[in-house]
């Protein structure tokens, strides 16, 4: 592993309540309101990061679970700084980069690279594969011709390409094998951490294995973690050590990966849990089955999030937003009914 | 590792001439009619305005070869004219032919740098507005509004009014008039790009703005640029006669195939037709053939089309 270490046990990365809004009302005429005879013109804010902590170790695999739209994408864009967080923190190696500009993130950008969701649009079609792969590379090191030639083979060797797509470009290639360019790209620098953003949901399932097992076998080889995001929980159950559950921007559950796949406590866990098919069960009972819509993260929804769906609410979930609790185990959740303090909801 | 290095062999790779003639472009291309007349007639002007005046008998602007018992010579098919002349000569004797000649080399020079200028700086103004977005974006684009909103033949009057004559000035007036279809294509196609995962990976791995936009966004908005600038460089020599036949274009030293329809159109309607009609049509073949080159590429590039 390249670059000093710091302390054994201080997380690789470590976020801090992070905030991700977006203005996205437009331009004053487009905000202008008319209405009982008053002109306002309100501004229309999407909450996509809603107040999310996490860490991540040396070697370790976060996984993030989510439906579409529950901010994941975004949590793992910010963390890699393609969006400007407003609010919370951000550190590597004890680092905080939350506000570091551009020249400053020079160095952190060796330390974390990221693999993107779609294999067509994440290469540039007009590069050759070994300007693609080795740009992080010549970014940062710089490095002479004969010198990244040497390691671009070297890392299309590593992702299970042949030497000879050396000089091809993207068009040439099937989605997996784009994938595993993209991967080629990411391990250039030798990064300690890699945010994986839905890395095999656009392949085909035959596809999504092969890809999944070479992430893993690369991570064994290399000793780095991933944040892996996906929708998919038998992909975030194969491949991670722990899961984070997000809703609406929220971070709802997380805990060691065997504990929430056998004792999920967030009801909302639980129905996401039921409504994965497996193969040989049945359906869950049909209380576990959510009905209604994820609510606007324009107009977040008073107290807890999940509130309107939930099955379980009461009283206190419209007045008061629960906050991540470790309830033992490893194991936290952000909700009424398994805080300490009232373990017996009334009624 | 070294050994790994793969054996790309330069023989068995067909050159790029080869692999141009196997592409489907050039196939597409073989079978177009309008293409190759198209083509055909752009490269015989190339070929005229480059040879041309080594051929031609005359220098039409070499006072010393002019010969004014020559003036007004019908061309070599009508009765009175002469081997000489083909085309006929004009009030000073100058041989049509030759002055066409050197009149359509003013004009390609001045239709081709134009374009290259329009292109240079409305490629620069479409990525800076599409890359950077906000106030920057709405200013340039504002402009580019404006300068659309006013017939573009207005506009160079205006800047030649306001400038004075001459091939500089016409330059910057056809530059100032044809940047906006750049800026407006490239903007929209930067748009597009910019929102690509591609240009996220290059920002996450480190490159500054600068050269993700010349490195990544620009190779990929230049395709439909082929086709604005071949179309503009027709537009541009129309606009250029026109400024010249108004009399705000290139100086009389240096004539193009506008000033001489220009200094054919006193005597048109005694009867001395050809001084003027020879030039509107050589003027009306070049941008014709330009236009059926346009139309092709505009079919060939465009996978919407296809």
């Amino acid at each position: 592993m390249n670059g000093v270490k710091t302390a054994e046990n201080a997380p690789l990365l470590e976020v801090r309540d992070l905030e991700q809004r977006f203005d996205v009302s437009g331009s004053l005429i487009d905000r202008l309101r008319f209405s009982g005879g008053r002109v306002s013109a309100p501004r229309r804010i999407v909450h996509a990061v809603n107040g999310v902590s996490l860490s991540i170790r040396r070697g370790e695999v976060l996984g993030i679970v989510g439906e579409s739209g529950c901010g994941k994408s975004t949590l793992a864009k910010t963390i890699v700084k393609l969006n400007e967080p407003t609010a919370g923190q951000i550190l590597i190696d004890g680092e905080d980069i939350t506000h570091h500009d551009f020249t400053q993130m020079r160095p952190v950008r060796r330390k974390m690279q990221m693999i993107f969701q779609d294999p067509y649009a994440s290469l540039n079609p007009r590069q050759k594969v070994r300007d693609i792969i080795m740009e992080p590379y010549l970014e940062s090191q710089g490095g002479s011709v004969p010198d990244r030639t040497e390691r671009a083979l070297a890392l299309l060797e590593k992702v299970g390409l042949g030497t000879e797509h050396l000089d091809r470009y993207p068009h040439q290639f099937s989605g997996g094998q784009r994938q595993r360019i993209g991967i080629a790209r990411s391990l250039s620098v030798q990064p300690d951490l890699i945010i994986a953003d839905e890395p095999v949901s656009a392949l085909d399932v035959s596809i999504q294995a092969q890809i999944l097992n070479l992430l893993m076998d690369l991570k064994d080889e290399f000793g780095f973690s991933y944040l892996f995001i996906t929708h998919d929980l038998s992909v975030v159950r194969h491949i991670s050590d722990r899961i984070g559950v997000m809703y609406l921007g929220f971070m709802v559950e997380t805990g060691p990966t065997g504990t929430i796949f056998s004792a999920p406590k967030h009801p909302y866990t639980r129905a996401l849990l039921a409504a994965a098919p497996q193969l040989g069960t049945k359906l869950g009972p049909a209380t576990e089955q959510l009905g209604g819509e994820v609510p606007s993260a324009i107009d977040l929804p008073r107290g807890c999030p999940f509130r309107q769906r939930c099955p379980l609410a009461f009283a206190r979930c419209a007045e008061e937003r629960p906050v991540l609790v470790p309830v033992g185990g490893g194991q936290s959740v952000a909700c009424h009914l398994h805080e300490p303090a009232i373990a017996e909801p009334a009624a | 590792m070294a050994s790994s290095r793969p054996v790309i062999s330069a023989t068995l790779r067909p050159s790029r001439l080869r692999r141009f003639f196997a592409s489907e472009f050039f196939h597409n291309y073989k079978r177009n009619l309008s293409a190759v007349l198209g083509s055909l007639i752009v490269f015989l002007f190339l070929a005229m305005v480059t040879a041309g005046p080594f051929i031609v008998s005359q220098n039409p602007y070499d006072v010393a070869q002019l010969d004014l018992m020559a003036a007004f010579k019908p061309p070599v098919w009508l009765e009175g004219g002469s081997s000489e002349f083909w085309l006929g000569t004009d009030g000073q004797g100058r041989d049509v032919l030759a002055s066409i000649v050197y009149g359509s080399r003013i004009s390609l020079v001045i239709g081709l740098v134009a374009m290259g200028g329009a292109c240079l700086l409305g490629t620069t103004l479409g990525l800076i507005a599409g890359f950077y977005g906000g106030r920057l974006d709405a200013f340039i684009m504002r402009i580019a509004d404006i300068q659309l909103s006013f017939p573009s033949v207005l506009t160079a009057l205006f800047l030649m009014s306001a400038f004075g004559t001459g091939l500089d000035k016409v330059l910057i007036a056809l530059i100032s008039v044809g940047w906006v279809v750049y800026a407006r294509t490239v903007r929209g196609s930067t748009l597009r790009e910019t929102q690509k995962e591609y240009v996220q990976a290059a920002r996450v791995s480190g490159l500054p703005n600068r050269r993700i936009i010349l490195r990544h966004v620009l190779p990929n908005v230049l395709t439909p640029l082929i086709v604005v600038a071949t179309i503009q460089v027709g537009t541009f020599v129309l606009i250029e006669a026109s400024l010249s036949f108004l009399g705000v274009g290139v100086p009389v030293t240096q004539p193009s195939l506008g000033l001489l329809i220009k200094n054919g159109f006193d005597v048109l309607f005694s009867g001395l037709w050809w001084v003027s009609i020879f030039p509107g049509l050589f003027i009306m073949l070049l941008v014709f053939g330009i236009n059926l080159l346009g139309d092709f590429l505009r079919d060939e590039l465009n996978p919407r089309l296809k």
